[in-house]
């Protein structure tokens, strides 16, 4: 027995670790936020007190108030309905779409393959950011687009993957001995390739979740998504980019859930990935 | 030059070498053998200081040094310059994105400093015509990869021996190599130590070790069980693992002289890819209970062969026929319904599994083709292999290499063939599992009149299970006959060269 | 090598190159044809988008316009003289600006290229010292995860965080763009942090990687200490790996200055190409798609030719027996 396979024996059957928990536990608290709001916060986010504008974080006001006098904790906890919606929408999307085009382009004969394989390496030239708002482009600002373009431009990621499992079953071992015992090849393919091809596209799409709320973030920032004084993650940026010298808060916290909502998607994408291969 | 007394590794809490001694002296060869986690390799490590674990002796004494407290910093100065070490498969063993010549250079570069680029240059070319390196000078320039494989693995010992060390430790250096480029290897080898190197040899493979070591070491679980001169051992094993080893290895089969009918013939089958010839005008006939072996290098086209045979693939020229009827020339709708007479058993079966699967549901897929699949029918077949009821629920990754085997044969079992094509089924296997399988697969077809093809790289084991042979090269058959005609009085010059390396 | 086989030689890198010409050309017609059809597939009349709603133009005068841009003629010609002028690098007109394309985008050029250029050299610096230094577990967890915090944050939020630090509260910066040095270098460290997040990752991880490798120890066996490792050894193996990583980083260099360009209020093509997508100015969009598609060949070539010099095994060349 190598080293190798000592190592992996003792890693097997461990219970998660700390990090994963945490990074659960937070996502959970995300969508609690996105779905029951007041479970966060009693403050409405559109509430616009101009007697309390710009004070720092305090016990009243987590993360202060902006200058209109809103409470941006409160903003921010609404704001996560936004974000998760568009997060969830555009992946979710972007999987189903992405999985049927890799799987008809890894079962089609060899030039249609061919054409669609290099279609979706043109996509993936492209990165995401720049696809999407040239979707906006195209069809407009505000926040349906956000979602339409932010699964758009995820798509080739994922058809890139669905149609390289799909290739590889297609040409495995195991299908080749199936063959062989008699079983019928198409079938056979589409039976091995599924399961095998949505655990990969699962971990893509959590990280994904993560992702597009960055990219939706982003765009909203440019003035592309819902317009004020939607409290969209965003939107809130975008106003705080204007209150640096005297409100920085409205910028920093924000970003920092940002941030947060990014790095708990990896760990716990990354945790499915390390699960699948052990 | 090399003392070690009660040498122990251990690792993560596991002792990997328990108390090994053994002495090396100049111009002469100790072999470790042993099967897969016996620790030969940890103990090659120990004696480079490049253990993974904690490494404690009463005695640890390499060319002259003890090393028991040495730091990496002072092992630095004894790597390369007084010991050294050749691996297996110098296409992953030399970096493949440097020169050969830059290979060979660098243990110069790294203990004396001070030569300039000129001198170090003459040092590579004498160091690579000392292993009888043709064109030398064209070859260092040349990159790992642009080699065949002998001569990589010859620039891999130039490179290992350029400092002069005193002792070279060879950890299965032929395994990845053609049989007889091995030869010519273990050749180079056995001059080099008559100059006076003291090597010492880390192998699996008993001909290798007769071949090249003066001493033997028999090492399982960590320990030494037997050590002695190398006729002796091999001779007399005192140890009743050693036997084992030595029974394991594969002994021609008792044939009987009556053949059985026809059950599949080929004629003429050619296979091109593009514009190299795989299979060339090979023509062949598989009888009932028999088994027909074909023993080829790799690249002889065997693999194809059996390809062509299973329907898998269309010959170019040439017809299979199966039981008095058209094979290679059905369609694949047709010839599925036929498929259950012919079966693989693969090189790798966990290639030939799908990961996720359980045994019950690999074996349950090949018996729903043809019948009712019942855990009765699957049961039967796992104790067919020498498998039970335990081994139902696992997954491939969770057996071991000869139990992934048994599934495979079973499952191959499943449809009740007639004909049976193994295909490298035993490459991959420790000697005394191989033994194993070979028995079973000898047994099962005794029991149930198969008509096996065997194919492997491997004469002893061909030899071990074939009524008839058929070797080939370069797509060719170059000699066929009965077994016990073409081992004993081989024709072809090349059946001779694999002959004498049994 | 005889003389017979040096024509052959060059006649085949000559073959090659043409080769990966033709590759580029492709793509950048690729990527001219896909956003000419986007655009086409706007819904609405191009002209009344690009003036908006409210706009008092008469009718006549929306028609004078239309058929100044050939808005009329059948869609095959508007595209055969789009590739037309494309090939003369005549890119439109923009609607906005009444100005060519081309200007618009050559003006603003250069100021993009020096924020790219010096995220990228920001980036290489940080990613090359870290995967050298750090080493051992603890160090390790420690850089990965900033190297996480670092790929994860939103871009456009660390150049808030590190506006509102540096250049408000300790004053080492200049707030408002100027032509100085000292305002490019926090644009170009914003740019630079999450790329050298997942480059020194990448970097490291491949060193870790080589390091295991059988002429790892090989080489380790002949007396070679780590950094002599590295250097002769691992480093051009990490390298390689590295490689696959710059279409990302492109990418992110170019959707960054966009982001990056907005925050700080520099002029660059990122306000450009934002201004065109908020105005729908189409004839902007398509020269940046353009634009972005030739950065994309060119850097697709050149890293093509960087693996063949790093591995040797990727050279068409004649075997030797």
């Amino acid at each position: 027995m190598s080293l190798l396979e000592l190592r992996r024996i003792a890693r097997t059957r461990k219970p998660p670790a700390i990090e994963v928990v945490v990074a659960s536990t937070f996502l959970v608290a995300l969508l609690a936020a996105a779905l029951v709001p007041t479970l966060f916060t009693q403050l409405d986010p559109l509430d616009a007190q101009i007697s309390d504008s710009l004070q720092g974080p305090s016990a009243e006001h987590w993360f202060g108030t902006d200058q209109s006098g809103r409470d941006v904790f409160a903003r921010v906890v609404y704001g996560a309905r936004y974000s998760l919606l568009v997060g969830f929408g555009a992946s979710a999307i972007a999987l189903v779409v992405g999985l049927v085009i890799g799987l008809v382009s890894g079962l089609s004969p060899k030039p249609v393959d061919a054409v669609i394989g290099r279609l979706i390496v043109i996509g993936m030239a492209f990165p995401e950011f720049l696809l999407a708002l040239l979707v906006i482009a195209i069809i407009g600002a505000g926040e349906g687009s956000l979602v339409i373009a932010i699964a758009l431009a995820a798509i080739p990621a994922y058809a890139r993957v669905a149609r390289s499992q799909t290739l590889v079953v297609r040409s495995s071992s195991y299908v080749r001995s199936a063959t062989a015992l008699g079983v019928p090849r198409f079938a056979n393919i589409v039976r091995h390739v599924i399961p095998n091809t949505l655990g990969p596209l699962l971990v893509m799409a959590t990280i994904g979740v993560g992702t597009a709320v960055v990219t939706a973030a982003g765009l909203s920032f440019l003035g592309l998504g819902p317009d004020a004084p939607t409290p969209e993650w965003g939107v809130i940026l975008s106003e705080g980019r204007n209150l640096l010298d005297r409100a920085p808060w409205v910028a920093v916290f924000p970003g920092l859930i940002v941030t947060l909502t990014v790095i708990c998607t990896s760990v716990v994408g990354r945790a499915l990935q390390g699960r699948r291969n052990a | 030059m090399l003392s070690v007394s009660n040498l122990s590794v251990t690792i993560a809490g596991m002792t990997v070498v328990d108390g090994v001694s053994f002495d090396l002296a100049p111009g002469e060869c100790l072999a470790i053998v042993g099967e897969s986690a016996s620790g030969k390799t940890m103990t090659a490590n120990a004696l480079l200081g490049l253990s993974p674990g904690r490494v404690r002796a009463d005695e640890l004494v390499v060319a002259g040094h003890d090393v028991r407290a040495f730091s990496d910093r002072r092992w630095r100065t004894l790597r390369g310059n007084e010991i050294a070490l050749v691996s297996q498969d110098a296409l992953v063993s030399l970096d493949p994105l440097r020169r050969v010549g830059r290979e060979v250079a660098e243990a110069i570069e790294v203990h004396e400093g001070g030569l300039s680029r000129g001198e170090v240059g003459e040092r590579v070319i004498h160091a690579l015509e000392s292993v009888a390196m043709p064109d030398a000078a064209a070859r260092a320039q040349q990159y790992p990869h642009e080699l065949s494989g002998g001569l990589r693995q010859r620039a891999l010992i130039a490179s290992a021996l350029a400092a002069a060390p005193q002792v070279l430790i060879a950890d299965e250096p032929t395994t990845a190599l053609d049989v007889t480029v091995q030869a010519h290897i273990l050749d180079l080898l056995a001059e080099l130590k008559q100059r006076g190197l003291g090597v010492l040899l880390i192998s699996h493979d008993l001909a290798v070790v007769s071949r090249l070591a003066d001493r033997v070491a028999v090492m399982k679980d960590g320990r030494f069980v037997e050590t002695g001169p190398t006729s002796d051992v091999l001779a007399n094993p005192q140890h009743e693992y050693t036997r084992a080893l030595l029974a394991a290895v594969p002994v021609p089969k008792k044939t009987s002289p009556t053949r059985g009918e026809v059950v599949m013939s080929a004629t003429g089958l050619t296979r091109l890819y593009g514009s190299r010839v795989a299979v060339d005008d090979v023509t062949l006939e598989v009888r009932h209970g028999q088994t027909l072996g074909i023993v080829g290098e790799s690249g002889s086209g065997k693999s194809t062969l059996a390809r062509l045979l299973l329907g898998l693939e269309r010959p170019d020229a040439g017809a299979v026929i199966l039981g008095g009827e058209e094979w290679s020339a059905l369609s694949e709708r047709d010839r599925r319904s036929r498929r259950q007479r012919i079966q693989l058993v693969d090189q790798n079966p966990f290639g030939a599994f799908d990961p996720r699967w359980s045994v019950e549901r690999i074996i349950g897929e090949a018996v729903a083709l043809g019948e009712k699949s019942t855990r009765g029918r699957i049961l039967e077949l796992l104790h067919q292999v020498g498998l039970g009821e335990q081994h139902l629920r696992r997954k491939p990754r969770e057996l071991s290499g000869g139990q992934r085997q048994r599934v495979a044969i079973a499952r191959a079992l499943a449809r009740r063939p007639e004909i049976l094509i193994c295909d490298e089924p035993v490459s991959a296997l420790d000697l005394t599992i191989q033994a194993q399988v070979l028995a079973l697969l000898t047994q099962l077809q005794q029991d149930l009149g198969l008509a096996m093809v065997f194919i492997s790289h491997d004469l002893a084991v061909i030899a071990a299970v074939s009524d008839e042979i058929l070797v080939m090269r370069n797509g060719v058959v170059v000699e066929r006959g009965p077994a016990r005609r073409v081992l004993v009085e081989p024709e072809h010059p090349f059946t001779k060269s694999l002959v004498n390396l049994i | 090598m005889t003389d017979v086989e040096r024509p052959a030689v060059g006649r085949r890198v000559g073959v090659r190159l043409l080769g990966y010409l033709g590759g580029m050309l492709l793509v950048i017609w690729g990527a001219a044809t896909a956003g000419f059809l986007a655009l086409k597939l706007v819904p609405g009349d191009p002209v009344e988008v690009m003036l908006g709603v409210n706009a008092q133009v008469s009718d006549e005068t929306k028609a004078a316009i239309r058929e100044d841009w050939g808005l009329n003629d059948p869609p095959l010609v508007q595209y055969l003289g789009y590739l037309g002028r494309l090939v003369r690098g005549d890119l439109g007109e923009s609607y906005q600006l009444r100005q060519p394309v081309a200007e618009v985008i050559g003006a603003q050029l250069p100021a993009t290229l020096a924020l790219t250029g010096l995220a990228i050299l920001l980036a290489l610096l940080i990613s090359l010292t870290t995967a050298f230094l750090v080493r051992g577990r603890w160090a390790t967890r420690i850089v990965s995860t900033i190297e996480l915090v670092l790929v994860s944050s939103p871009t456009f939020w660390i150049g808030l965080v590190l506006i509102a630090f540096f250049a408000f509260r300790l004053h080492w910066f200049p707030v408002t763009t100027n032509a100085s040095f000292a305002s490019l270098v926090l644009p170009a460290i914003t740019l630079a942090l999450p790329i050298s997040g997942i480059l020194s990752q990448v970097l490291r991880q491949g060193l870790v990687d080589a390091a295991s490798q059988p002429f790892a120890l090989t080489a380790r066996a002949r007396g070679l200490g780590y950094p002599a490792l590295v250097a002769r050894h691992t480093l051009r193996h990490a390298a390689a790996d590295g490689l696959t990583l710059s279409a990302y980083i492109l990418g992110t260099l170019l959707g960054g200055a966009v982001l990056v360009e907005t925050v700080f209020g520099r002029a660059g093509l990122g306000r450009v190409t934002l201004r065109a997508v908020i105005d729908r100015d189409l004839p902007v969009v398509l020269g940046i798609i353009v634009v972005i598609a030739v950065a994309f060949a060119v850097i697709n070539l050149l890293v093509d030719l960087a693996y063949e010099r790093l591995d040797p095994r990727l050279r068409v060349q004649g075997k030797a027996a």
